[in-house]
């Protein structure tokens, strides 16, 4: 069975970005599943019910050795498609290599390729017959590491500083939720969190009330909406309550949540960005051009 | 029953289920007068338990029971993507808890192609 990509599937659903790199999908994937952390993981592209290929990121300090790694995924084909041997082994440049196993069922490649000044390896590795990976692996980039780098991935897509690290991403039916924290100088607590989630069937949610009305009715019961205000469809609510912490609380303090919150018209999609911690609030996450895409 | 052939499966009312319209156009679903016998009859008659189990559904809910004449899991779940404008990954997940819910209750079963 072939899931159909619909006029309202995610915007700017062509490419997967995290953790720094972005891959593009072949016609009609979408990303099934992900595992992992920033230093190393794994993702699985399928199509309908079917699983296409299998990327795999890895980033190290040392320069890897690609024939090495080609190697290593060809392991996994040749007891997946019951291949031989290696047939071709293809170098493009210094930081990239192909390869292509014969087996009974077709042709199955693999490709491995360096970004050098990121640390960053990736490695695909086809999971059906004939599946050309080589132009995937072209088209795959890596962001640099002062630069924004770009998350999409089940249909959230924003830029956040490379300083954030993804906690978390559960996609489950009707609601996409990542969760991002900034630990300064890499310590155990981390100092502020933002939260992306994307509601499906935003109309049924809102039943007929603006966005902002929604949100003050979500809100806990000790919290206050401090600020509130619209822009170009975003709303944006300042809400705090009474510090978690007792000796703050006694003081008078009170911790702050900054919510933003916009619709998807043409998705029916309602996304919800929330951010709380310590330091100057990150401004809304919404990409303009994604939603012109859409 | 393997994954491939679940979305082959053609669900169906459960003999003996009622359809029933609300006032707000919604469907409430009666179901056959459940089998008890013996000591859980008795026990159902002390303790003044339904006889049917009754259910009211949503507009959502009411748009698939209302397609359930004949089209299989898969052809729905196509259907409700394009409704609800969903992910046709995210529509199958919905429709699946859905009618796994409704099955538990007596009020639907799923048949096999060669069986309808």
């Amino acid at each position: 069975m072939v899931a159909h990509a619909s006029s309202w599937q995610a915007a700017g659903s062509a490419v997967v970005a995290l953790h720094g790199w972005e891959f593009p999908l072949p016609g009609d994937a979408e990303l099934a599943g992900t595992s992992g952390h920033a230093r190393q993981g794994w993702m699985l592209l399928a199509r309908g019910r079917e699983p296409l290929a299998r990327v795999a990121w890895r980033r190290h300090d040392a320069t890897p050795d690609l024939d090495r790694s080609l190697d290593k995924a060809g392991e996994e084909l040749c007891r997946r498609g019951g291949c031989q041997r290696l047939t071709v082994r293809r170098a493009v440049g210094d930081h990239q290599r192909q390869g292509e196993w014969d087996g009974p069922t077709g042709t199955w490649h693999a490709a491995v390729r360096y970004f050098p000044g990121t640390q960053l390896t990736l490695a695909v590795t086809a999971l059906v017959p004939d599946l050309a990976v080589a132009e995937l692996m072209a088209a795959a980039q890596a962001q640099a590491p002062d630069a924004p780098w770009r998350w999409c991935a089940y249909g959230l897509d924003a830029d956040l500083p490379s300083w954030w690290r993804l906690v978390g991403m559960q996609a489950y039916a009707g609601l996409v939720r990542a969760v991002w924290d900034h630990r300064p100088q890499e310590r155990f607590r981390a100092d502020a969190l933002v939260v992306l989630r994307r509601h499906a069937c935003a109309a049924r949610l809102l039943a007929g009330r603006d966005p902002a009305a929604w949100l003050a009715a979500g809100l806990d019961r000790p919290e206050r909406i401090e600020a509130q205000s619209v822009a170009d469809e975003v709303v944006r609510l300042v809400v705090s309550r009474p510090a978690a912490i007792w000796w703050q609380r006694i003081r008078g303090r009170r911790d702050q949540r900054v919510l933003h919150a916009w619709q998807e018209t043409e998705a029916d999609r309602l996304v919800v960005q929330e951010w709380r911690g310590d330091g100057e609030p990150l401004p809304c996450l919404r990409r303009a051009a994604a939603e012109a895409m859409a | 029953m393997n994954r491939s052939s679940t979305s082959l499966a053609i669900p169906a009312l459960a003999p003996g289920v009622v359809v029933m319209r609300t006032a707000s156009g919604v469907c409430r679903l009666r179901s056959a007068p459940l089998p008890r016998r013996g000591l859980h009859r008795l026990l159902a008659r002390v303790l003044r338990l339904p006889a049917c189990i009754e259910l009211e559904l949503d507009d959502l809910g009411t748009w698939v029971v209302e397609r359930l004449d004949g089209r299989n899991l898969e052809r729905l779940g196509g259907e409700l993507a394009t409704h609800a404008r969903l992910t046709r990954r995210e529509a199958e997940v919905a429709l699946g808890d859905f009618l796994r819910q409704l099955v538990a209750r007596h009020l639907v079963r799923l048949q096999t192609e060669g069986a309808a």
